[in-house]
C-alpha cells in the first residue's frame, strides 16, 4: 500500500484528490493539511510514502516546506501539484527539490501514475530539465540585476547564493548542501530563503517561487 | 509765454509723443526722433547699454538707409560715445573731431561736428544715452542741454512703462502658453508631449522651427526627437555627432543663443536656413532629458536675451507639466498591471481550483455510475479545456513581458493576427515552452506560428482555429488546426508552406499539411530539441 500525504489549501481539491487516490487499489491518503504550518510535524508523525503538495500556500512558501520535508526525511519523495503552467511548475519542482510535478488537469491518470512512479524512487525531473531551470534562473537574476541596478542592487546573487542555487538544481537537500559547503543546515535554510526572495523579485519566476507572497 | 519759451512747448509736445507709446522699440525710436526735432539737430541716436556697459542696441535717426548699409556696422561705443557711457554726465562739444577722446569715423561716415550726449537714467541706473550731432545754426547751447535732459527724464518714464508693459505681456503670453500645454498634456495620456511643447514654443517665441534634441549621454550622438515648423520633416528623426554648439551646451545645462556673427557651427544636419538659434535644457522630474531649441529663419529678427529668458522660463514650467502628465500615465499603467495581476490571482486561486475540484468530483461520479460515464466524460473534457484556456489567460495577464520570453512572443503573434481571422484562435501551451525553446529554435517557432496563421487567414476561410505549442525535452511541435475549406480547394495553400518545411528541415524536423477528417486542415510542424550545453 502506497501512503500519500496531501497539502493543498482548497478543500474541494483535497476532497477530489482523496476520492481519486482512495479509489485506486494500492493507494491511500493517510493525512492532509491546508497550510504549510504544521504540515511538517504531521508528515513526521505519519511518515507517508509520497507527499503531494501545492507550492502556492496561503500561509507561506510551499517550496520551502518541500525543501524542509526533503531535508528532514530524504526517504519521502515529494510531488508538486499546481494550477500554474509547465514552465512555472518545472522551476518550482527543481527549486523545491521535488521528484516531479503534476498540473491540475482532471483527465488522464497522470497524477496516479506520477505518485506510483515517484513512490518507487523514480525522478520525473530530468537532469536536462534541471540544467535548463538553472541556466534560466541565472540568466533572469543577471538580467534583473542589470535592469534594476540603480534602484535595487539587492537582486544580484551573492557567491554563496549562486553556489546554493547550483547545488539545489543538482537535487541536493538543505542538509546535503550544508555538508558540501561546510555550513549548518539552518544557515543553508537562510540562504535558500534569501535566494527565493531574490528569485521572486525577477518577474518571470515570481509566480513559480514566490507566488504565495503575491496575495499577502 | 508760449512765444517766449518755444523750447518748453516743443519739449511738452515731445514728452507727450514719447509717453504715448507702449512698445519698447517704438518708444526708443520716438525718443530719438523727438530729441532731433527738439534741438534741430541733423543726426540723432539712442544707444542702449547692457549691464556690462557695452552698447546693446543703437537706434539712429536722420541717416539714410543706403549710407547706413555703406558704413556696414553700427558704433561699438568707443571714443566720445564711450565717454558719455563712462562718465554718465552730459557732454557738449563744438567740434567732435577735435576732442582728444575722438577715435575718428569709419569709411563712408558723413561728417559730424557739433555734439550733445545726454544719459538716460532710470532709478539711478543708466539705461542708455541720447546722442545728437550737427545742430543747424551753431553749436548746442546750454538751453539745448537742459531741454534734452528734461526729455531724457520723460523718456526714462516711458521706457520704464514700456518695459513693465512688455514684462506683463510676456508673463501673460507665457502663462497662456503653459496653460495650453498643461491642458493638452493632461487631456489625453497618449499625447506626444514633446510635439505639444515644440508647437507651443513656436508660437510663443515667433520661431519658424522648434525641435527637441536628446542624447543618451553628454558626448554621445544627438538625436532630433521631435521637430515642428518649417523644414521640420527634414530634421526630425535625424542623428548628428556631438559637436560644441548652442544645442550641445544646452544639453549640458547651459542655455544660450548662437552668436550674432553667424560664424557659429550649424548644429543641425542639412541646410536648415537659420539666422538665430537659441537652446535651453529641458528638465523633467530632475532628469535633464534634452534640449529645447528654437530657430528663426534668415530674414527674421535675431533672438534677444529676453527671448532666451522667455524660453528658459517656459522650459522650466513645461518640464513640470510633462512630469505631471507622465506620472499620470505611469500611475494608470501601474493600476492596470495591478488590476491584471489581481484578476490572474483570482483566476488561479479560485476559478481553476474549483473547476479542478469539480472535475475530479465528476470523474468519481463517472466511475461510480458506468451508465453515465460517457456523457460525464464529455463534461470533464470541457472542464480540462477551460482550465487550459484559463492557464494561458493567467500567463497573458502577467504583463511584465520580457521580450526574450518566447511564450509572450507567441501570444503576441496570435493577438496580432487575430483581427484577420473570424474568431480569436485558441492557444494551448503544453510542456515547459520557455525552458525548452531557446535561440534560433525560439525565433523559428515564432516565425512558423506567424506563417501558419497567415496561411489560414489567407486561404482557409475558417470559423475556428486552434494552436497547440508542445515542448518536450526531445521534441517541439506546433500544430495549427482550422475548420475551413481544406486542401483540395486551394493549390496555393500548399505552395505557401515551402518556407515552413525549410525551417523544420534546418533543425532536422519536418512539416506536414493534412486534411482533417472532420473538415479543414491540420498543419503540423516539429523539430527535435538538442540537449542544452551546460553553461
Amino acid at each position: 500500500m502506497t501512503r500519500v500525504f496531501l497539502v493543498d489549501d482548497h478543500e474541494i481539491v483535497r476532497r477530489g484528490i482523496t476520492q481519486l487516490i482512495n479509489a485506486e487499489p494500492g493507494l491511500e491518503v493517510v493525512g492532509e493539511s491546508a497550510t504549510a504550518r504544521g504540515a511538517l510535524a504531521r508528515i513526521t508523525a505519519t511518515l507517508p510514502d509520497v507527499a503531494v503538495l501545492d507550492v502556492h500556500l496561503p500561509d507561506g512558501n510551499g517550496i520551502e516546506l518541500c525543501r524542509q520535508i526533503r531535508s528532514a526525511h530524504p526517504e519521502i519523495p515529494c510531488l508538486i501539484l499546481t494550477a500554474y503552467d509547465d514552465d512555472a511548475a518545472s522551476i518550482a519542482a527543481v527549486v523545491a527539490g521535488a521528484s516531479g510535478y503534476v498540473l491540475k488537469n482532471v483527465q488522464g491518470r497522470h497524477l496516479v501514475e506520477s505518485i506510483l512512479q515517484v513512490s518507487q524512487g523514480k525522478t520525473l525531473v530530468t537532469r536536462e530539465l534541471s540544467n535548463r531551470v538553472r541556466s534560466s534562473l541565472t540568466k533572469q537574476t543577471q538580467a534583473a540585476s542589470q535592469e534594476h541596478s540603480s534602484r535595487d542592487p539587492q537582486v544580484k546573487l551573492t557567491l554563496r547564493e549562486t553556489q546554493v542555487l547550483a547545488l539545489i538544481t543538482e537535487g541536493l537537500t538543505n542538509r546535503q548542501i550544508g555538508q558540501r559547503l561546510n555550513l549548518k543546515e539552518k544557515t543553508v535554510k537562510n540562504y535558500v530563503s534569501g535566494l527565493l526572495a531574490k528569485l521572486g523579485m525577477t518577474c518571470r519566476t515570481q509566480v513559480a517561487v514566490y507566488g504565495a507572497r503575491l496575495s499577502t | 509765454m508760449a512765444e517766449a519759451q518755444p523750447g518748453l512747448r516743443s519739449l511738452w509736445e515731445a514728452s507727450l509723443l514719447v509717453t504715448g507709446e507702449l512698445d519698447l522699440s517704438n518708444v526708443l525710436r520716438q525718443i530719438a526722433e523727438s530729441a532731433l526735432t527738439l534741438v534741430d539737430a541733423q543726426y540723432g541716436a539712442l544707444g542702449v547699454i547692457d549691464p556690462e556697459g557695452q552698447l546693446e542696441q543703437f537706434i539712429h535717426v536722420g541717416m539714410p538707409d543706403e549710407l547706413v548699409a555703406q558704413i556696414g556696422h553700427l558704433p561699438e561705443g568707443h571714443g566720445v560715445l564711450g565717454a558719455v557711457i563712462d562718465t554718465s554726465c552730459p557732454i557738449r562739444l563744438t567740434d567732435l573731431n577735435k576732442d582728444p577722446r575722438a577715435v575718428g569715423f569709419p569709411k563712408h561716415h558723413p561728417p559730424m561736428d557739433t555734439f550733445l550726449g545726454v544719459p538716460i537714467e532710470i532709478r539711478g541706473e543708466t539705461f542708455g544715452n541720447l546722442y545728437l550731432t550737427n545742430r543747424s545754426g551753431g553749436p548746442f547751447t546750454q538751453e539745448d542741454e537742459e531741454l534734452v535732459k528734461e526729455l531724457a527724464t520723460a523718456a526714462a518714464t516711458a521706457i520704464n512703462n514700456a518695459r513693465l508693459y512688455g514684462e506683463a505681456r510676456r508673463a501673460q503670453q507665457l502663462s497662456a502658453a503653459l496653460g495650453e500645454v498643461s491642458s493638452a498634456l493632461l487631456a489625453s495620456p497618449d499625447t506626444d508631449a514633446f510635439g505639444v511643447l515644440a508647437q507651443s514654443v513656436a508660437s510663443l517665441t515667433g520661431a519658424q522651427l522648434v525641435s527637441v534634441v536628446v542624447s543618451e549621454a553628454v558626448g554621445s550622438k544627438l538625436h532630433v526627437e521631435t521637430a515642428r515648423g518649417e523644414g521640420a520633416s527634414t530634421i526630425e528623426g535625424t542623428t548628428m555627432p556631438w559637436t560644441d554648439s548652442v544645442v550641445s551646451r544646452a544639453m549640458k545645462g547651459q542655455p544660450g543663443i548662437t552668436p550674432m556673427d553667424g560664424k557659429a557651427p550649424a548644429p543641425f544636419i542639412g541646410d536648415v536656413p537659420s539666422a538665430s538659434i537659441m537652446a535651453v535644457p529641458l528638465v523633467i522630474s530632475g532628469d535633464r532629458v534634452g534640449a529645447l531649441c528654437a530657430t528663426r529663419s534668415a530674414g527674421e529678427s535675431l533672438f534677444t536675451k529676453g527671448d532666451l529668458e522667455l524660453l528658459t522660463e517656459f522650459a522650466t514650467q513645461a518640464g513640470l507639466a510633462v512630469a505631471l502628465a507622465w506620472s499620470q500615465v505611469d500611475r494608470q499603467r501601474l493600476e492596470m498591471v495591478e488590476e491584471r495581476a489581481r484578476i490572474a490571482r483570482d483566476l488561479h486561486d479560485n476559478v481553476i481550483q474549483r473547476l479542478f475540484g469539480t472535475g475530479l468530483g465528476l470523474q468519481a461520479l463517472a466511475s461510480a455510475r458506468p451508465a453515465q460515464a460517457a456523457s460525464l466524460e464529455t463534461h470533464v473534457t470541457q472542464i480540462d479545456a477551460a482550465i487550459a484556456d484559463i492557464r494561458t489567460a493567467i500567463f497573458a495577464l502577467q504583463t511584465q513581458a520580457a521580450t526574450q520570453n518566447v511564450r509572450h512572443r507567441l501570444l503576441e503573434v496570435v493577438s496580432e493576427l487575430s483581427p484577420r481571422l473570424s474568431t480569436i484562435p485558441r492557444l494551448i501551451f503544453i510542456g515547459p515552452v520557455d525552458l525548452i525553446l531557446e535561440g534560433a529554435l525560439a525565433d523559428d517557432a515564432v516565425a512558423v506560428l506567424r506563417e501558419s496563421l497567415t496561411n489560414v487567414a489567407r486561404h482557409a476561410h475558417a470559423e475556428t482555429v486552434s494552436v497547440e505549442i508542445n515542448a518536450a525535452e526531445t521534441q517541439v511541435s506546433i500544430t495549427v488546426e482550422d475548420d475551413g475549406l481544406g486542401l483540395s480547394s486551394s493549390l496555393s495553400r500548399r505552395s505557401g508552406t515551402k518556407n515552413l518545411s525549410a525551417r523544420a528541415r534546418a533543425h532536422g524536423g519536418d512539416f506536414q499539411l493534412t486534411s482533417r477528417s472532420s473538415g479543414g486542415t491540420r498543419a503540423h510542424w516539429y523539430a527535435p530539441v538538442n540537449a542544452q550545453r551546460l553553461a
